[in-house]
């Protein structure tokens, strides 16, 4: 019964929607093409949100929901998805809002000017927030892989909003700052939302680039032949066809068996030949991709194709690296791009090697991540995706030593909380079913005809572009919610100094023995084992004052009396790495009788210091 | 003497290279520019020649020199015509790379008019000196060889920069090397024939170390280490993208990490009319052809895939015609060309491995063939490890005495208690030869860069033959030749898509159709010395109106012909 008058209201709906489309937004699109203009994307609004209609105060909650703030000072709409503009509005309100948690900047500017917003977010008033241990989260690399942005926007605003409130929540920004820039690529993030495009266009960001090698820029982009601001696909009828309608799904088109009459030619993607040369679509807005563009493992194009001209060659990639570079105190990292469910760490090529005890790390933070959020896998990009040349993971990894995840938001197990079929038939067995049983069908624009100034009379139909790769609406603040709280996992496990303890003994003839034990109670280490190796970031210091220093040691083995000393600069004990869940011991002679103070200073992972007596 | 990298690179570069020239060691450096003088140079030959040479600044390097880009070429268009780029300087201490490039670009304003039709088809930009900041230490007192701009770098990765210079024990007004004499657990022997000459300790051969070698001065930071850690900076010469070596001396960041380098990157990224790059540095592939010859890195793939990753030997189909320019090059001695050093993020292997386009490169200058000693006991070994320095050292002591610097005590200084010696090659020495010869090496050079500029590719369109196939029905047969020597794109180029391949294309006008052919198709790496590739379209429209065909590409020239529908 039920799925009976489901199918007979789709009917209704569809039959509408293409008079619809036939009498308003094709005429619209037709008249646009006969002035050789791309089409208008007016229509596009049907989509895309208008300034909002509400201007009520929220009507008050009577009992908070656990997880969420009951009265949050900016109130935002989690279910849709912000342009730039919407992007730098959050932002201004947060940092308004919340002045003591966070501060809004920018890491500069973008190939077409937008500034790639930053939110430095912790507790400002318990220390210099480049000097605290600090986790880097970016967004949208990809440009049509939006939601990154919105979950770390997310992630600001439920910090911001939960602080004072949840104990947990302060104790993180105590220690912590995250630095956060929603969209790394803006320019063609509002490309992907103000601009025709399907799920995956585009992908690169707006630097004008020659595609096809014939000498002209960004000449053939999709064109939207219905002007409702999706680009879907084109069909013609045709009696040799090789396709016809799925009897499963009549929005469906599928390959006709051997031996089987077709009714349908698909002509592929909305568009036409813009520039003459006899090809549709084939030198878009941009053309690189740039997450091949990073100077760790880059390859040439012929490689791998998209990496760009030379690595750095990306205004968006130098200005993160300037910031990466010079804010040592980011210990790990997070990108955030779509889809597939993938909690992904390097190597992205096979030849390159991540060492092993950073192996162990990122394990115990992958095992956390596929417990915090259900369908998501912990994987590694060369071995268990593909193999990428110059991806953003890799650099920060390797030539800066950072513990960087790229997280693949959005899962197909997400349809109906269960794995899904791989393949070809995903579509028909999952997306479709979805779309009928809990969209609504509004996840398809229907089939309908429109003129074309090459192929005549044809149809165009097929998925929207906000379908597939994003979360919709209902499901966004809940994976936006478990995607941040593994970043926040992640968070909590960074490197963070503690002087545990300075004792002292007599030696004797106005000799003293300090001892200090300085412990990092964190899963990750003050060095990653690649930042050891390398010597990319200083050592941990362990200084002590109010003392003549004689000697200095580190202590090898506390039992065993062992210890190394330190001949240069004795006060100051220099220490390579003090692991994960572990402490490291330093000893003094001095002369003097205190009190001794010791101060733990590690640029990953924070400072401390403490008093002997204490 | 090392033949082997030490711990320390800067002690192994030093020693190996020396600094400049013939007259008078120290202080001397008539003939030579610093970087102001080259600017105002080439400023002055470009006002000299307006409409002829222009110069622009490519970028600025961190101690605020231009780092030049000088066009030579026609007054109008030559950004759109195939194009040589001459890159010098970008190894600080070869000073004579900039010096010939220099003399390379006054030589060719001289032939303005007597090679007029080289510029009606081609362009030359030149890149005189990449690394302004490091060549400008060779100017200094002391005179030192410096590898590194001069933005502040942790050279040694102990989180400190800059604090360890070099120093002049001596007073001479070079940074030599100093040995120290150990009485065990030493480094180095003296050669038993050239006994001036070091050779690291081999315990496998029952040598007893006697020597530690550094370079020239006090641990001024008391670390242990001596004179790791002087002023500057990131080496040019080692920034650039293929095979980059992270994490050593010189390289700080990550390749393009200096705005020198980059700015190259970008030049000829976004400059598509280079077709060929000619590098004037440490890295030789004139003089021993790339022919067969791998360079290190990650990979190891002769496919350059994904899977494999990049190339670690050109494409095989380009050999020949990397043979075929080495064959024809004669600016330099064909002998005695010293080892060149690993590629690493150097220049003319980017030109080629990650820009696709023909790239060759040559030392410039470096001591010839030493007189031969016949006397008892200084016969070299058949095998010799110290061939490179020994050859050098003898050459120096027949024809420049002050190239080498005798090794002498230094008095009242002691490291450990042992005593201290300063010598070795002066600073430049071995790349940078007397004043007197860089004229004639400049002419040279500049009479190669022409032959150079010849052989690039440049297309030409025979006239097209129109036939009448049926009323208002024309067949149309164009051939499309290239008249330079090289083709019109390495085989790499075809694999990178770039730089473009030459353009066929037809423009039909309104009331025309095409029955067959396309009106847009691309030549493949076209084989020059007259080698044709033809088109053919069917075309329907009326007894005469014209069609145009146009074809070419930046790298390679362009063409074009409004042909006439009529039977002829």
């Amino acid at each position: 019964m039920q799925n009976e008058h489901s199918t007979a209201r789709r009917r209704a709906m569809q039959s509408a929607v293409a008079v619809f489309a036939r009498t308003t937004i094709g005429a619209a699109a037709i008249a646009a093409i006969t002035f050789g203009m791309a089409a208008p994307s007016t229509a596009a609004a049907q989509q895309q949100l208008p300034t909002p209609r509400a201007t009520q105060v929220p009507v008050a909650g009577a009992l908070a929901a656990l997880g969420s703030p009951p009265d949050p000072k900016v109130v935002v709409a989690w279910n849709r998805f912000y342009d730039h503009a919407g992007i730098m509005e959050i932002s201004r309100r947060l940092a308004a809002a919340h002045p003591n948690r966070v501060k809004m900047g920018s890491i500069g500017k973008s190939t077409e000017g937008r500034d790639m917003v930053l939110l430095t977010v912790t507790n400002f008033d318990t220390g210099d927030a480049d000097e605290k241990p600090a986790m880097w989260i970016d967004g949208n690399i990809h440009s049509n892989e939006i939601q990154g942005a919105e979950f770390s926007l997310y992630t600001a605003w439920y910090l911001a909003e939960m602080a004072d409130r949840v104990p947990a929540v302060d104790s993180l920004l105590d220690d912590y700052t995250l630095y956060i820039v929603p969209s790394i690529n803006p320019d063609a993030r509002d490309h992907y939302i103000h601009k025709p495009n399907t799920a995956s266009s585009p992908r690169t960001g707006l630097a004008p680039r020659d595609n096809d090698g014939d000498g002209r820029i960004d000449e053939d982009n999709l064109d939207d032949l219905d002007g409702d601001g999706h680009i879907t696909q084109m069909r013609r009828r045709n009696v040799n066809g090789r396709f016809k309608v799925s009897p499963e799904d009549p929005r469906l088109m599928i390959p006709v068996r051997p031996g089987e009459r077709g009714e349908y030619d698909l002509l592929g993607r909305e568009g036409f030949d813009n520039d003459g040369d006899g090809l549709v679509n084939e030198d878009a807005d941009g053309g690189y991709d740039p997450n091949r563009n990073w100077p760790w493992r880059w390859a040439p194009q012929y490689v791998q194709g998209g990496s760009d001209w030379y690595p750095g060659s990306l205004v968006e990639t130098r200005n993160i690296m300037d910031f990466v570079i010079s804010h040592p105190n980011i210990a790990g990292a997070q990108s955030y791009h779509n889809s597939g469910g993938m909690l992904l760490r390097g190597p992205g090529v096979p030849q390159d090697e991540y060492r092993p005890a950073d192996v162990r790390v990122f394990d115990e933070l992958g095992r956390v991540g596929e417990e915090i959020l259900p369908g998501y896998r912990y994987m590694v990009v060369w071995s268990d995706l593909y193999i990428v040349w110059g991806g953003e993971l890799d650099w920060f990894y390797g030539a800066r030593g950072i513990l960087t995840f790229s997280n693949e938001l959005w899962t197909p197990f997400l349809y109906f909380y269960k794995d899904t079929e791989r393949g070809e038939n995903r579509y028909q067995t999952t997306e479709s079913r979805f779309n009928s049983l809990l969209l609504m069908g509004e996840a398809m624009v229907e089939w309908h005809e429109v003129d074309h100034p090459q192929y005549g009379r044809i149809e165009v139909g097929g998925t929207k572009k906000n379908f597939g790769r994003v979360e919709p609406g209902f499901l966004l603040q809940s994976d936006a919610h478990r995607n941040m709280m593994f970043t926040l996992f992640q968070t909590s496990q960074m490197p963070l100094v503690e002087v545990d303890s300075v004792t002292t003994r007599s030696l004797g003839g106005g000799l003293t023995e300090v001892t200090a034990v300085v412990a990092n109670r964190r899963l990750a280490p003050t060095h990653t084992q690649q930042d050891v190796e390398n010597k990319i970031s200083r050592p941990d210091h362990i200084t002590i004052s109010g003392a003549r220093v004689i000697a200095g040691f580190i202590v090898d083995d506390a039992e065993a009396g062992t210890a190394t000393e330190q001949k240069r600069d004795p006060a100051t004990i220099k220490i390579a790495n003090i692991p994960g869940n572990s402490v490291v011991r330093v000893k003094w002679i001095v002369q003097g009788n205190g009190p001794f103070t010791v101060t733990a200073d590690s640029p990953k992972g924070g400072s401390d210091t403490k008093r002997s007596g204490q | 003497m090392l033949p082997i990298r030490t711990p320390l690179a800067a002690v192994a570069l030093a020693l190996m290279a020396g600094p400049l020239a013939a007259q008078g060691r120290a202080g001397n450096t008539t003939g030579y520019h610093t970087a102001a003088r080259l600017a105002a140079s080439i400023d002055s030959v470009a006002r000299a020649n307006r409409g002829f040479i222009t110069v622009s600044t490519l970028a600025t390097s961190p101690g605020g020199r231009p780092v030049q880009l000088i066009r030579i070429g026609a007054a109008e268009g030559a950004d759109r015509k195939p194009a040589l780029l001459v890159i010098a300087g970008a190894y600080g201490p070869q000073l004579a790379s900039s010096e010939v490039a220099l003399r390379v670009v006054r030589e060719l304003a001289t032939r303005r008019s007597s090679s007029a039709s080289l510029y009606e088809t081609h362009t030359i930009y030149v890149i005189p000196r990449l690394n302004p900041d490091a060549s400008e230490a060779f100017f200094a007192t002391p005179r030192a060889e410096r590898l590194g701009n001069d933005q502040a770098t942790d050279a040694d990765r102990d989180h400190v920069t800059d604090e360890d210079a070099p120093d002049d024990l001596n007073g001479d007004g070079l940074i030599t090397m100093m040995r120290v004499r150990v009485a065990g657990g030493g480094e180095y022997v003296a050669d038993s024939i050239d006994p001036a000459l070091l050779r690291r300790a081999d315990a496998a051969k029952g040598d007893r170390g006697t020597y530690m070698l550094y370079v020239e001065g006090r641990d001024d930071d008391g670390d242990g280490e001596y004179n790791e850690d002087g002023p500057g900076g990131t080496d040019l010469s080692r920034n650039f993208a293929h095979n980059y070596e992270f994490f050593t001396a010189g390289s700080p960041l990550h390749p393009f990490s200096a705005e020198e380098t980059r700015a190259v990157a970008h030049f000829v990224a976004t400059q598509d009319n280079i077709a060929a790059i000619y590098v004037l540095g440490m890295q030789d592939n004139l003089v021993k052809p790339w022919v067969g010859r791998r360079v290190p890195g990650i990979g190891g793939s002769s496919q350059g895939t994904s899977q494999g990753g990049p190339l670690t030997a050109i494409m095989p189909a380009e050999n020949p015609w990397f043979a075929a320019l080495s064959e024809r090059f004669d600016a330099t001695p064909k002998t005695g060309l010293p080892e060149s050093p690993e590629a690493a993020g150097d220049p003319l292997s980017w030109a080629y491995y990650h820009m696709a386009r023909f790239a060759v490169g040559s030392r410039v200058w470096w001591p010839g063939k030493a007189p031969a000693d016949t006397a008892a006991g200084r016969k070299a070994p058949s095998s010799d490890p110290l061939a490179d320095d020994r050859n050098a050292y003898r050459w120096f002591k027949a024809n420049d005495p002050s190239g080498f610097v005798e090794w002498t005590p230094v008095a009242g200084y002691t490291i450990d208690g042992n005593p201290v010696e300063v010598g070795g090659f002066a600073p430049g020495a071995r790349l940078n030869p007397s004043a007197a010869v860089l004229d004639s090496l400049g002419t040279k050079q500049a009479d190669w860069v022409e032959e150079l500029v010849g052989m690039l590719p440049t297309v030409s369109l025979q006239p097209v033959s129109v036939t009448a196939v049926g009323p208002r029905v024309w067949r149309l047969k164009a051939t499309i030749a290239n008249n330079g020597f090289l083709p019109t794109n390495t085989a790499l180029a075809l694999r990178s898509r770039l730089p473009m391949r030459v353009k066929v294309e037809l423009k039909l006008a309104e009331g025309q159709s095409l029955g067959s052919g396309e009106v847009l198709q691309f030549v493949n790496a076209l084989e020059g010395s007259g080698s044709t590739q033809e088109f053919e379209w069917l075309v329907v429209g009326d007894a005469g109106s014209t069609v145009t065909l146009n074809v070419g590409a930046p790298n390679s020239g362009f063409a074009s012909q409004t042909i006439t529908l009529r039977a002829r």
